[in-house]
């Protein structure tokens, strides 16, 4: 299998990507679906790691961002009966498309094992949207390990199916940290975030009103600066150094990695 | 006569299967576990496992591997239906409420996904690499059937490759690889298992251009929804295809939009109706189906092939 030069990876992954997924009336109509860079770039970590990416690898990964895509662009179905029935119509098909491209791609390799870790991460993943959704969850603990599952379980099965188990643990802080980030951005445009709605449950109900929303963000602070915090300890652990890393998503990290108690200490 | 008669032998191995779609369907959430068996009660022909358990009388027939493949086919089929209704704004389904309609739109997204999911897991049981080629190229084809149907709406100029390409995909593909597929988990020779493939697309087609005629001759009771509703909806079928080719009826039909008042399109229906495009779309029908019972010649005598010589008479002489 070719090996594909170290800094095209990421641009080279998403023409192919992009080729796949080419539907020139759906895309006409509804717009080429967004390509999730981030989760692009920390697919590609473990194989920067190891300095190793085939025409192989390229359509694991290829994959895994498909089916993403299929799930992100369902999101998008509006849950009321607003908005236009054609938008509505071909947004449901586009999903179905991007989906049916994974099991095809993975058909034509051929790796039925990975189609059945994938078909068990979608499942899972649909369960804790519903659960979600339905409000079953009562503590902010079970919606952060639902959130958990919902932006890595994809990811997660593309790794250990690559061996890279390791790698598990730093995808599904990253991936929910980088949820949090949206939930905080809903928030602040004064959208619905589900987050933001726990988070004001622990806000004791004494509090003055003026003080609520500092509460809220301070809530909020605490949580992502945790996380930042066990992600740069597991990249550590891996031996990965913070300059490293190449995309967007570990720009949120340099508030801690560059944080010199905390990161080049051992140095 | 009903279908089921058609196969009464099989009834141990169909009363499995809808065991194992019970099962298939269980999860912790019990939203969604509601939310599919909403839909899996509301029953349905189950045709395609049907078609899956008689291709595979061909071969050696063990019901633990058949099942599997049969479960996936019902599956996909039915997480299709919950995403159609959502395309569809559809309230009712089989006579119950649709899953957008009982709940919403996002709990009938993530219930399709869960299901077209729970089908994957199913078909990965069998670790035939052509099963899941053949099954794969079959879904993406189904979806850029659907794509093509919204795109052809209205398009009153399209011709008869277009529509016969559009129910190949939107119905005789999976039908043909429920016969296919059902064959090759049954191990049966290449030979047998094309055959049957071509069996179930020509059924299939049969079967679609059956549902377009019956748009228009059947009774709203029989339908479940106003006559003709294809046609208001800008769905093009065989009889409108025919019925194009009369001048007169040309410019009416051109000029069908969503808002056309009722009586208008009653009007039209009853004129297309009194042409010959019924009668030709129900010889196309009939010669789908000669060619689709010419290709069980290949198949050695059994009542599974009997059967299946049956559905596709009965498929030709259904009324609704």
């Amino acid at each position: 299998m070719n090996s594909i030069d170290n800094s095209l990876w990421v641009d080279d992954t998403l023409l192919h990507i992009e080729k796949q997924i080419h539907h020139s009336y759906l895309h006409n109509s509804i717009g080429a679906p967004d390509i999730d860079a981030n989760r692009l770039s920390l697919l590609l970590l473990p194989f920067q790691y190891r300095e190793k990416y085939s025409e192989l690898d390229r359509s694991y990964v290829s994959t895994a961002m498909l089916i993403q895509t299929a799930l992100d662009t369902h999101e998008k179905v509006s849950k009321d009966e607003s908005g236009s029935l054609r938008l509505r119509q071909l947004t449901v098909l586009a999903g179905d498309y991007y989906s049916g491209l994974y099991y095809q791609i993975l058909s034509q390799i051929p790796d039925v094992k990975l189609i059945r870790r994938i078909a068990h991460a979608i499942q899972e993943i649909n369960e804790h949207k519903i659960n979600i959704m339905s409000k079953n969850l009562s503590l902010l603990e079970d919606l952060l390990s639902s959130l958990k599952k919902i932006e890595s379980a994809i990811i997660s099965q593309v790794f250990i199916h690559k061996g890279f188990e390791d790698f598990v643990p730093v995808a599904e802080d990253m991936l929910v940290l980088n949820r949090l980030i949206q939930e905080e951005s809903l928030y602040s445009s004064g959208e619905d975030s589900i987050l933001f709605s726990y988070l004001a449950r622990m806000i004791p109900s004494k509090t003055p009103s003026v003080y609520q929303e500092k509460h809220l963000l301070d809530l909020y602070r605490d949580l992502v600066g945790k996380r930042q915090k066990q992600i740069v300890q597991k990249l550590k652990e891996l031996g990965i150094p913070f300059e490293s890393l190449k995309g967007s998503l570990f720009a949120i990290l340099s508030p801690i990695a560059v944080d010199p108690k905390i990161f080049v200490e051992e140095g | 006569m009903k279908l089921k008669m058609l196969y009464s032998f099989l009834k141990t191995d169909i009363d499995e299967i809808e065991k194992e779609l019970n099962l298939a369907i269980e999860s912790d959430t019990s939203l969604l576990k509601d939310a599919s068996l909403h839909l899996l009660q509301a029953g349905g022909k189950r045709i395609r496992p049907v078609f899956v358990l008689l291709a595979a009388k061909a071969g050696d027939y063990d019901i633990h591997v058949i099942k599997n493949v049969a479960v996936a086919l019902e599956l996909i089929h039915m997480a299709s239906l919950v995403h159609d209704d959502v395309i569809d704004d559809a309230e009712l389904r089989r006579g119950r409420t649709t899953i957008k309609a009982q709940w919403d739109n996002q709990v009938a997204m993530y219930t399709g996904d869960y299901m077209f999911a729970r089908a994957l897991d199913y078909m990965t049981i069998i670790e035939k690499p052509a099963a899941h080629q053949i099954l794969s190229n079959a879904i993406v084809e189904l979806c850029i059937g659907e794509i093509a149907q919204i795109e052809d709406k209205y398009r009153f100029d399209q011709n008869l490759r277009d529509y016969l390409r559009r129910i190949k995909r939107k119905t005789a593909l999976l039908i043909a690889v429920s016969c296919q597929l059902g064959a090759i988990a049954g191990n049966t020779p290449e030979k047998i298992h094309t055959s049957l493939y071509r069996f179930g697309y020509y059924v299939g087609m049969a079967y679609q251009i059956t549902d377009d005629i019956l748009d228009f001759t059947s009774s709203e009771e029989e339908l479940g929804k106003p006559a003709g509703g294809d046609l208001s909806q800008g769905n093009i079928t065989l009889p409108v295809l025919y019925a194009l080719k009369d001048p007169q009826l040309n410019k009416r039909i051109r000029r069908v939009h969503g808002d056309m008042p009722r009586a208008e399109m009653e009007l039209l229906i009853q004129d297309i109706i009194a042409t010959d495009a019924i009668s030709k779309s129900y010889d196309m029908s009939q010669q789908y189906l000669k060619k689709a019972l010419k290709e069980l010649d290949a198949l050695p005598q059994s009542r599974a092939k009997k059967s299946l010589r049956d559905i596709a008479l009965f498929i030709g002489k259904r009324k609704y």
